[in-house]
């Protein structure tokens, strides 16, 4: 019973942690058709740049909105700059791949360059720790759940209730409807590699908080995990990516206590791949999905 | 695939193609419901109707792009119903796209040598052998190319990128390369779309000429007097069924057809 | 100085074979081969598990499955056919009909999957430590000293470079290789006229497979050790931009880039004089080759040797004639 309480609870923990960086890794790809594969590299960006303004023991709350200021500026600049130049020039899909790859090897190395290819160790103020039906919980795990939730909410709430929301789902629909909302399609997408950026780095620094450390490659392995989540959600689907978290993330923590721990991650990377081969449009996609996913 | 009613599989001597019952759906709504012609040996038979009727539905049945649900196709008495693309290709049917499908990173010339029937001197393992082994064969090959282009007046785009020519151009092209083939079937899905009258002219009087020298073709099309001029018989198609096959004389005179089609706001 | 020059020398030989594989699938074919290290890694494995004697002759300080202790040429040989057989597996999804982006980030997923596999499954290939005291063929049969080794492996390695050559060559003018290229602009066309798209794709994935597998049993037995960390996923994109920046689709501008990118950028830096922590200059190679590929995304996307335009000679010339035709200057003139 422990066992399963265990599964359950952490599950939702990784969900939440997932839920976050996958909705708007999938948010910015439905409104921008950019699958930003540097994603992950500006995960640890993130990371550092947090670290690196307000010590090894910081305040959660701090170091979320940090990082929530530094993700959306740096997703500006890689997204809305570098692949818009590209984008604008009439690049392609493998061709706009290969440049945020380049990207993530660049963001990735250069932090390594920086900071050498070591661990650091990474706390909020001393968590408290509770006990829930045998298992043990701390504070911030709490914390983090709780955020997760109060972004959902603040995302939906954007999406069905804004202008703004409105736009990006026009957009992500079909590029054509965006004008007819009353906002440039320019300006959406800005919008969307800004808010995805702050995604990206509110879970970055949790991802590294909850860890206890990072390195430079913290974020590129956690992507994998996220952008699984995504996918099997449905990718451009935001509610489809919170449906993907939760469901990896229940199932990668289950791998991880009935198999082995270093199955964690292997477990949801294989969901991946079975999705991409199965199913490419996810669990949410209606049949025939409006972005051409399967060529 | 179950056949429709009445499929033997011969059919009436000269049927070339025989479409008996076709059925297919996207999404929830159903592209094509029922669809049964026949194609005659050596005619150009056409197949018109509005937009959204299922014409190009239907040829990618045919070629076998998308799989019916329902019905059967026949090619020469023999069941090809399911048959992928390329293996429906190798029975002697070759289609041209109703976007013009070349290879633009290659030649004009290297399109069409692709276009010949596979043959051995294309595998891996000859590849991988002597030179000899296929530089005869393709010599041969390169020599019906460049006839094919001189039938058309186009030896100057020879050795231009197939992706750098103009639309008809590269319709030219698309349909040369199907030549190169020698099909017994060629289907042909909207030809002259976009194409200028002139150069459709053109087009029109090279079907002609095919089918003179004996080559059948199913073309589907949307200019009625391009219609009038080269098909016979003519298959109208209006939201996903077959209403009438007949020449265009007995069309016209059809209120079914009319009022689909070439009544009102029938016709282009 | 001369021990140095020829271990680059068979450095240099290796990345061609294995650019000249990745030029097979992604250069002539279109395939998005972002899994390609894996094809090699599997290669230095097979090489590996092939030459090596089981664990017990070591005193088990490692453990994986094999140890057959072939003598040369069989671990090349089993290298090569690994290379060959994983491309089933990978083609499935290289198969599998995704967008570009889709099928890359599927790619890259495998990738780590494998990695991930090795290091966990230390009973397979000796996990993250990796195996080591691979060894070498020919290496009781001369005494040589340490120079002397080196030339027979340059010559080891200059054999497999012109079989690689003449394959890559070979298909790369050949009618099967316009079939690869026709692939890469439109599969639906094609299958149009007959061919089957898959099964070219297939063939190739395999034949690419088999010459990365190559250089990876020739890499493997040239340094004698194989780890996970020695092919990590970026390592597909050394390759690539090697093709990106030397030019694809043709066998010089995969030699141009093999030499540029893996030996000048990455050798050259190794001479730099010491700064830094250890480790700190392959940090920020990969940060060059980062911004390399970016920059010739941007500035020179076909390469400094793009693929050419193929001329045939007009009609009439007959055999002996060679002469290109006029205003074709920069096409590639093919006998008919």
């Amino acid at each position: 019973m422990t066992l399963l309480l265990s599964i359950g609870i952490f599950g939702i923990y990784s969900a939440a942690l997932l839920a976050i960086g996958g909705v708007g890794f999938t948010l910015q790809f439905g409104v921008t058709n950019v699958l930003n594969l540097a994603f992950g590299s500006l995960l640890t960006a993130c990371i550092f740049i947090e670290y690196g303004l307000t010590g090894h023991s910081t305040n959660l709350w701090v170091a979320m909105a940090v990082g929530a200021a530094s993700g959306a500026l740096i997703s500006l600049l890689v997204g809305h700059v570098v692949v818009g130049a590209f984008l604008r020039r009439g690049a392609t899909g493998i061709g706009i791949a290969m440049v945020t790859i380049a990207i993530s090897l660049i963001v990735q190395f250069s932090l390594e360059a920086i900071q050498g290819p070591f661990i650091f160790a990474y706390t909020a103020s001393t968590p408290s720790t509770f006990s829930i039906g045998g298992v043990v919980v701390s504070s911030s795990q709490l914390t983090v759940i709780g955020v997760a939730v109060v972004a959902m909410v603040a995302v939906h709430l954007l999406l069905r209730m804004t202008k703004l929301g409105l736009a990006m789902r026009a957009t992500a629909a079909d590029v054509s409807l965006t004008r007819s909302c009353g906002v440039s399609p320019a300006r959406t997408r800005a919008a969307a590699w800004l808010l995805s950026g702050a995604l990206c780095g509110v879970c970055g620094v949790l991802l590294g908080i909850g860890e206890g450390s990072f390195s430079s490659s913290t974020g590129s392995d956690f992507f994998i995990t996220l952008a699984a989540a995504a996918v099997l959600g449905g990718i451009g689907k935001p509610y489809g990516a919170m449906l993907g978290a939760l469901l990896i993330g229940i199932v990668s923590q289950a791998a991880a206590a009935v198999i082995s721990p270093s199955y964690k991650t292997i477990a949801a990377w294989l969901i991946l791949i079975a999705v991409l081969i199965l199913r490419p449009q996810g669990i949410l996609a209606e049949f025939a999905s409006e972005r051409e996913l399967v060529a | 695939m179950t056949a429709g009613p009445g499929a033997a599989a011969a059919g009436a001597p000269g049927t070339l193609l025989q479409v008996e019952g076709l059925a297919c759906h996207f999404g929830g709504v159903r592209a094509v419901q029922n669809a049964t012609f026949t194609v005659s040996q050596g005619t150009i038979t056409g197949l018109i109707g509005p937009n959204g009727a299922g014409k190009s539905t239907v040829i990618n049945l045919i070629s076998g792009r998308t799989k019916p649900d329902r019905g059967s196709v026949h090619f020469d008495g023999k069941p090809i119903t399911g048959l992928r693309p390329h293996e429906v290709a190798r029975q002697g049917i070759v289609r041209t796209f109703q976007q013009a499908n070349v290879f633009g990173g290659m030649t004009v010339l290297e399109n069409l040598l692709v276009g010949a029937t596979p043959w051995a001197g294309e595998s891996l393992l000859a590849a991988l052998g002597p030179r000899r082994a296929w530089s005869r064969e393709q010599a041969g090959l390169l020599e019906r190319a460049r006839d094919i282009l001189a039938r058309f007046g186009l030896e100057d785009i020879a050795d231009d990128y197939a992706g750098a020519l103009s639309g008809g151009q590269r319709r030219l092209v698309e349909l040369m390369r199907a030549l190169m083939a020698r099909p017994e079937l060629l289907l042909l899905d909207e030809p002259m779309a976009g194409v200028n009258p002139a150069l459709a002219l053109s087009i029109a009087q090279r079907l002609e000429e095919l089918r003179d020298e004996g080559m059948t073709m199913l073309m589907v099309e949307h200019e009625l007097r391009l219609v009038e001029k080269l098909c016979d018989p003519v298959v109208v198609m209006a939201a996903g069924r077959v209403l009438a096959e007949g020449s265009m004389a007995e069309l016209q005179a059809n209120q079914e057809v009319i009022d689909a089609y070439l009544g009102g706001d029938g016709g282009h | 100085m001369v021990y140095y020059l020829s271990g680059l020398a068979i450095l240099l030989g290796i990345n061609l074979i294995a650019i000249w594989g990745l030029d097979l699938h992604f250069g002539l074919t279109g395939i998005n081969s972002f899994a390609y290290i894996v094809f090699q890694a599997v290669g230095g494995y097979a090489a590996a598990l092939t030459a090596l004697k089981p664990p017990a002759a070591y005193g088990s300080f490692e453990t994986y499955v094999g140890g057959f202790n072939l003598p040369f040429p069989l671990p090349l040989v089993a290298a090569a056919a690994a290379g060959a057989l994983i491309a089933v597996p990978i083609g499935l999804i290289a198969m599998r009909r995704l967008r570009a982006d889709y099928q890359a980030m599927a790619m890259l997923v495998l990738s780590l999957i494998a990695t991930g596999l090795a290091n966990a499954q230390t009973k397979l290939v000796n996990g993250p430590a990796g195996l080591a005291l691979i060894p070498q063929p020919f290496a009781g049969v001369f005494t040589l000293s340490r120079d002397g080794y080196n030339w027979i492996f340059l010559g080891l390695t200059a054999v497999c470079c012109v079989l690689a050559w003449w394959v890559a060559r070979g298909i790369s003018r050949s009618p099967y290789g316009r079939l690869l290229r026709a692939v890469r602009d439109s599969e639906s066309a094609v299958s149009a006229l007959g061919r089957n798209p898959n099964a070219l794709r297939m063939s190739v994935l395999i034949t690419g497979g088999a010459l990365a597998g190559l250089s990876g049993g020739l890499l493997v037995e040239y340094v004698t050790a194989w780890g996970p960390s020695s092919w990590l996923y970026p390592e597909t994109f050394l390759f690539l931009t090697a093709l990106i920046v030397g030019g694809r689709g043709n066998l010089a501008g995969g030699a141009l880039g093999a030499f540029l990118v893996p030996i000048l950028i990455v050798e050259a830096t190794r001479h730099l004089p010491a700064f830094g922590y250890p480790g700190l200059i392959d940090s920020l190679d990969w940060v060059a080759i980062g911004a390399i590929l970016l920059a010739f995304l941007w500035f020179r996307p076909k390469g400094l040797l793009p693929e050419r335009k193929r001329v045939f000679r007009p009609a009439g010339g007959g055999p002996g004639a060679a002469r290109p035709r006029a205003g074709l200057a920069g096409g590639r003139v093919e006998s008919p």
